[in-house]
């Protein structure tokens, strides 16, 4: 039997049934051969099923084939267990966990409770039914096929009809046959009216992303309706940005200028929005304007490819206007190399769009561009305040211009005094035929003129002439640079740095040349170099952050320890080059050079820390965050900038983003009161009571006299009960209490919070607020009193009591003592106190004990010698009372006189004063 | 039976039925890794299935079908009750509604198929009767209605038979037709308030459609494309909110397959051996999702990347 079943299986196919799968196809090399989908996936199938035997190697092997050959096939698809958040690496899971509690928090504060306006809703649709819904599971079934056997139908069939019907019918059909249904035209506004703002905010989020979702679909017409729905309701900056684009791709450009008017009335230095007003401004034949939009965003973007592209285009179409065409001929050639090279770069980072632009304009179709979702955001991130900006704007602009002039400058600076005059007039002409921008032909009379100049120097060796080499050198790397040969350009600046020593202009020139080749981290330093020769100059400092975020994302937040090893040793190399060079105009060692960096990057931190305190100071949180980060990356070692960070996201109710601020903070320095509070507060709000008590307390361990943390503590507590009784009721109402008390904590921390900010000084934040809170003694002791009442219905705890002990003042105010002490029953007054006996709070409690006395009745007499034994039972009572100064003895004998007088009326015998006396050492 | 995100906010509520056959409405908030229960509610009759999609951001009420054929909108701040009425005489499989939530315009009207084979129209502000009703002419054999969906004043109906019936309440007329050829388990817009765009319609058996639904041609209806998407009863198919391309399916063997229009197949997830009937996304974060299963299990998920 199992014979014949073997001989079954070699013939006609395998176990699994599959007719047309047989075990000789279940094979390495039959595998390899076959190309042929289906069949692939028929034995991969087969294999899977396990039926003629598990090989796994020979799964993976077919696997991969079908994978190779159809990556989408369906036989692939596997079905993976859920992912859960312990699966995840740490770094993904925290980003996720944060995220979700981020957005929760956010999303719980900004939930609407206003009361539902009046909406102008249509009037109720009138009552109607609709009979007749009648199955259409069994279509009719037309059976006009004649069978092969039916011959009498055949001989009945006219083939000559059936065909005159078939075109009939192929006629017949209209062209159009797809009626459009929707005849529905939406409005383009909406009567938003009746909304609260919030509410406005929420549609016109809805419609642009309807409107995003249809430009994705190429579908402009209907984009371009949404997004004037959205801007109907709240005019964003990235509405009528995304609608500019929607009107340049349906070649409306009127429209799209107008609209990118708008976006930088909002935002001056939007690029996208600048970008595509020179889209349709060069359609529109404004060369010129065009052209200054395109230098705006070339400046703060020089790699910007479309910019370069437009630009290209634009100066083309200027060109053909004004000036000869050999000029531009030439122009041309030396922009191509540069713009070629910047394209194939770009075209990395852009990825792959699908493009279902279809009209015939040919630039429209190049642009790749996805209507920003969050360009907003985007753009405050780089966005000082409005007077700022403009104010930048201006010196960018200034800064362009002087770029372009620079060569000439140094043309004209320089006293061609001791040039020969055949040198000099090639010089002119070189001059003249890169002004107009024939860079190649300038370059070669650079060249001609280098070795004209070196030839007569080799002949007349008295007179110096490096530094004309020097500058002529300089030139043909301008030449160079403008032509897009980096390399000449890095050769002659070498050349350049060898001559002279330390020259800006080289420098900055050899930097853009090695940041056009990718060599960021040679570019890094050459623009701090030029920085810290000469730190005012704009282009370098510009380069330098813009080099520096390149460095970032490829390297990662490391990038800085990378450079420091390489840094070194260029400095020396250029210090020894500068060094043998006589005619050295600045003497510049390396520790200057160090200590010059440190101090530029010193005082971009302060300026940034500056920007940042003040935008806190104006409300504008996200834009702070923005800054402090910039300063972390400026010192990741200055704590301010993290509790700084901290404090904008406890502002945005980013609560666990701000305690992992405070934790790296701790982390540089492990008694940062600042974090520690911070942390507390950020806890506090995330509901992590047993967190903020831990920060609390090591915050007052590190200043006992700190009041707002003291304050906070309290008002943690508080919370954290109230939170525990929570969970066992699950109580709606008692939920209502926390919110008002937090809603109290949060008018107190605010001011603290101005506080901060104002005392730019890290450390004089709590400092000032406690000297503050002194001044208004008697409104701040009425405020602990306010907190110590709250707590006085229930047994203190060791801890709490302590707290509120440390935490009252001035230290003679005995009845604040006695309110907290009023809590606790005599006989668990030593655990309360513990080991934390001190003379000062044996004096106290005499005095404490007096005031009972003063009331004369029984119950406080007894009270009264009941603190005083319960104190002397106390830890470390014995070693106090040993430290007690005459003054302080004679203050609690006094209290011991009392005591024995008031006998008659307490329930203690006169043996006991006594005894009471010889336990204090009296 | 069903899960729903309260709108703005980070809680969600969930419906079903007590083994002794009481309803039950729970809300739940996400309080960072862990879920709590913030109200529990029992009603007399087991409910099947709810929608916030007429109610207003403000009120953001929430309506509900019974087994018993009780249309329900409740308060949930106070669990009462702000109108109730007897729509169906069978269980209402399903609900959908439009016009609230800041999405499409004009009225709010919720939707209501049941198992007495009729799909009926319902304004809050009107007690008692339909604006409109679809139901089969007498004599003819009532099919049970297993999903609807509402979009710019258009109803698409999905029954037992593998019927899909699009009505226009403009009109109030038949405009579109089909047979699927299997039960129908849901049936989606990708968006209620753009022009028709595309529908989604899950059936037994595990394959759904995809109907083009912009361009009607008058011969052949609506083009469709096809997919088998799990190896059992595909249950739901569910458009992010945020973006109208992607979609969640959910299968009867627990399994979740994540797809992009053209039908392209991104990710797929088992969560559980049971079918999973209820499935939503987050209004707020984009991602975030909530499922709910015959294994009685409740799951929050989030789809990164």
């Amino acid at each position: 039997k199992n014979y014949k079943k073997m001989a079954e299986l070699l013939q006609n196919g395998t176990a699994a049934g599959s007719k047309d799968v047989t075990l000789d196809m279940m094979d390495y090399k039959y595998i390899d051969n076959c190309n042929d989908v289906k069949e692939l996936e028929r034995i991969f199938r087969a294999l899977k099923s396990g039926k003629d035997g598990y090989f796994p190697h020979l799964i993976s092997h077919c696997e991969n084939k079908v994978r190779e050959i159809n990556p989408r096939s369906k036989e692939l698809r596997k079905l993976n267990p859920i992912t859960r958040t312990k699966d995840l690496p740490e770094e993904e899971a925290k980003l996720i966990t944060n995220g979700i509690s981020d957005w929760r928090s956010e999303i719980s504060s900004c939930e609407t409770t206003t009361n539902p306006a009046d909406e102008e809703l249509p009037p109720i649709r009138q009552a109607t039914t609709f009979k007749g819904n009648k199955s259409t599971s069994d279509p009719p079934k037309k059976n006009n096929r004649i069978r092969s056997y039916d011959y009498k139908s055949w001989d009945k069939f006219d083939a000559d009809n059936e065909c005159a019907k078939v075109d009939k019918k192929i006629e017949g059909t209209p062209s159009i046959p797809i009626a459009s249904v929707s005849t529905f035209k939406m409005p383009d506004k909406i009567n938003g009216s009746w909304l609260s703002d919030s509410e406005k905010l929420i549609r016109a989020g809805i419609e642009k992303d309807k409107g995003n979702e249809a430009f994705k679909a190429a579908d402009y017409d209907e984009a371009l309706i949404y997004y004037s729905r959205s801007i109907s309701l709240s005019r964003t900056a990235a509405s009528i940005n995304n609608r500019a684009l929607s009107y340049i791709r349906l070649q409306r450009w009127k429209e799209a200028e107008s609209d990118c008017n708008d976006v930088l009335q909002l935002e001056p230095e939007n690029l996208k929005a600048k970008l595509r007003r020179a889209t349709a401004r060069k359609e529109l034949l404004k060369y010129v304007e065009a052209k200054t939009d395109l230098q705006f965003v070339l400046e703060m973007e020089p790699h910007n490819s479309r910019a370069l592209k437009i630009l290209e285009e634009v100066e083309q179409k200027l060109g053909k206007k004004s000036s000869g065409d050999a000029v531009e001929a030439s122009k041309k050639s030396g922009r191509k190399m540069i713009i070629t090279e910047v394209s194939s770069d770009e075209e990395n980072t852009e990825g792959p769009v699908t493009n279902h632009c279809d009209s015939g304009n040919k630039t429209v179709k190049k642009e790749e561009e996805i209507p920003e979702e969050k360009s907003s955001e985007i753009f405050t991130t780089e966005r000082v305040d409005d007077q700022n900006s403009k104010m930048e704007d201006s010196v960018k602009e200034t800064i362009s211009h002087t770029e372009n002039l620079e060569i000439e400058d140094a043309i004209v600076n320089t006293p061609p005094a001791e040039m020969p005059e055949a040198v000099l007039r090639i010089k002119n002409l070189a001059k003249e035929s890169f002004l107009s921008g024939q860079y190649s032909e300038a370059a070669n009379q650079y060249s001609k003129a280098i070795k004209m100049i070196i030839k007569i120097a080799e002949e007349n060796t008295n007179a110096d002439h490096s530094h004309n080499v020097a500058m002529l050198y300089n030139n043909k790397a301008a030449c160079c640079l403008k032509m897009g040969d980096d390399r000449e350009c890095i050769a002659n600046c070498n050349e350049v740095l060898v001559l002279k020593g330390m020259d800006t202009k080289a420098l900055i020139r050899r930097a853009c040349a090695f940041e056009h080749l990718e060599k960021y981290k040679q570019a890094y330093l050459d623009f701090r170099s030029a920085q810290s020769i000469d730190w005012r100059i704009k282009h370098a400092q510009d380069g330098a952050n813009r080099v520096a975020k390149h460095l970032r994302d490829i390297h990662g937040p490391n990038w800085k320890t990378m450079l420091t090893e390489n840094k070194v040793l260029t400095e020396t190399s250029q210090s020894n080059v500068s060094s043998p060079a006589k005619f050295e105009t600045k003497p510049s060692s390396e520790a200057d050079i160090e200590k010059k960096k440190e101090e530029i990057r010193r005082s971009l931190f302060e300026k940034l820390k500056t920007e940042g305190n003040s935008e806190v100071k104006r409300g504008n949180y996200e834009k702070a965050v923005v800054c402090y980060t910039k300063c972390m990356d400026m010192c990741p070692n200055e704590v301010a900038s993290y509790t700084n960070r901290a404090l904008c996201y406890l502002k945005l109710n980013k609560s666990v983003s701000a305690s992992s601020d405070c934790t790296e903070a701790l982390k540089r320095d492990p008694k940062n009161i600042k974090a520690l509070f911070r942390r507390a507060q950020a806890n506090k709000n995330l509901k992590n009571y047993e967190k903020a008590c831990q920060d609390l307390n090591q915050v007052l361990k590190l200043e006992p006299e700190n009041k707002s943390a003291n304050t906070e503590l309290v008002a943690v507590k508080k919370l954290k009960r109230n939170f525990n009784d929570e969970d066992f009721l699950v109580k709606p109402a008692s939920s209502v209490k926390s919110d008002v008390s937090t809603a109290k904590v949060e008018t107190r921390k605010r001011k603290i919070i101005i506080e901060d900010v104002e005392s730019d000084e890290e450390t004089t934040g709590f400092i000032s607020d406690s000297q503050i809170s002194s001044v208004t003694d008697d409104s701040r002791s009425s405020q602990t009193s306010g907190v110590s009442s709250k707590c006085l219905d229930t047994v203190p705890t060791p801890y709490e009591f302590g707290n509120a002990w440390n935490a009252v003042h001035p230290k003679n105010a005995v009845s604040e003592y006695k309110r907290i002490l009023d809590r606790a029953p005599v006989d668990i007054i030593p655990a309360l106190v513990t080991n934390k006996t001190t003379d000062h709070m044996i004096v106290t409690f005499s005095k404490i004990a007096r005031y009972h006395l003063i009331a004369g009745e029984k119950e406080e007499v007894d009270r009264a010698y009941g603190i005083l034994l319960a104190l002397s039972k106390a830890q470390r009572f014995n070693m106090a009372a040993m430290f007690l100064s005459e003054k302080d003895k004679k203050c609690v004998l006094s209290a011991m006189d009392d005591l024995e007088s008031a006998e008659d009326i307490g329930s203690y015998v006169k043996s006991d004063i006594e005894n009471l006396r010889v336990t204090y050492m009296l | 039976y069903d899960c729903k995100w309260i709108p703005r906010s980070a809680r969600f509520v969930t419906l079903g039925s007590h083994p002794r056959g009481t309803g039950s409405i729970n809300v739940f908030e996400i309080n960072h890794r862990e879920l709590q229960v913030v109200k529990e509610f029992e009603c007399p009759t087991s409910l099947k299935c709810g929608t916030f999609a007429a109610s207003s951001l403000q009120s953001r009420n929430l309506a509900t079908g019974d087994f018993k054929g009780k249309l329900s909108v409740w308060d949930l701040d106070t669990m009462k009750t702000t109108y109730s009425t007897d729509a169906h005489s069978e269980i209402i499989n399903s609900i959908d509604g439009v016009g609230g939530l800041g999405i499409g315009e004009g009225a709010p009207e919720i939707v209501t198929g049941s198992r007495d084979g009729s799909v009926k129209v319902w304004d809050v502000r009107q007690k008692d009767t339909p604006v409109a009703c679809m139901e089969p002419e007498e004599g003819e054999d009532k099919r049970d209605c297993w999903s609807v969906a509402n979009e710019d004043r258009c109803v698409c109906a999905g029954y037992d038979n593998g019927d899909v019936k699009m009505f226009d309440l403009r009109t109030m007329a038949l405009k579109w037709e089909t047979n699927v050829k299997n039960g129908v388990c849901c049936v989606e817009f990708d968006r209620k308030d753009i022009a028709m765009n595309k529908l989604v319609v899950s059936s037994l058996e595990g394959k759904f459609k995809v109907f083009d639904v912009r361009t009607l041609n008058p011969k052949s209806g609506f083009t469709s494309l096809t997919e088998k998407a799990h190896k059992s009863t595909v249950w739901l198919a569910r458009h992010l909110p945020q973006n109208r391309d992607v979609f969640m399916t959910t299968g009867g063997a627990g399994s979740l397959s994540l797809w992009k229009y053209d039908l392209q197949y991104l990710q797929n997830s088992t969560i559980s051996t049971q079918p999973v009937c209820g499935f939503d996304w987050s209004p707020d974060k984009l991602g975030l999702c909530v499922t709910v299963a015959f294994d009685q299990a409740l799951r929050v998920l989030i789809v990164t990347k």
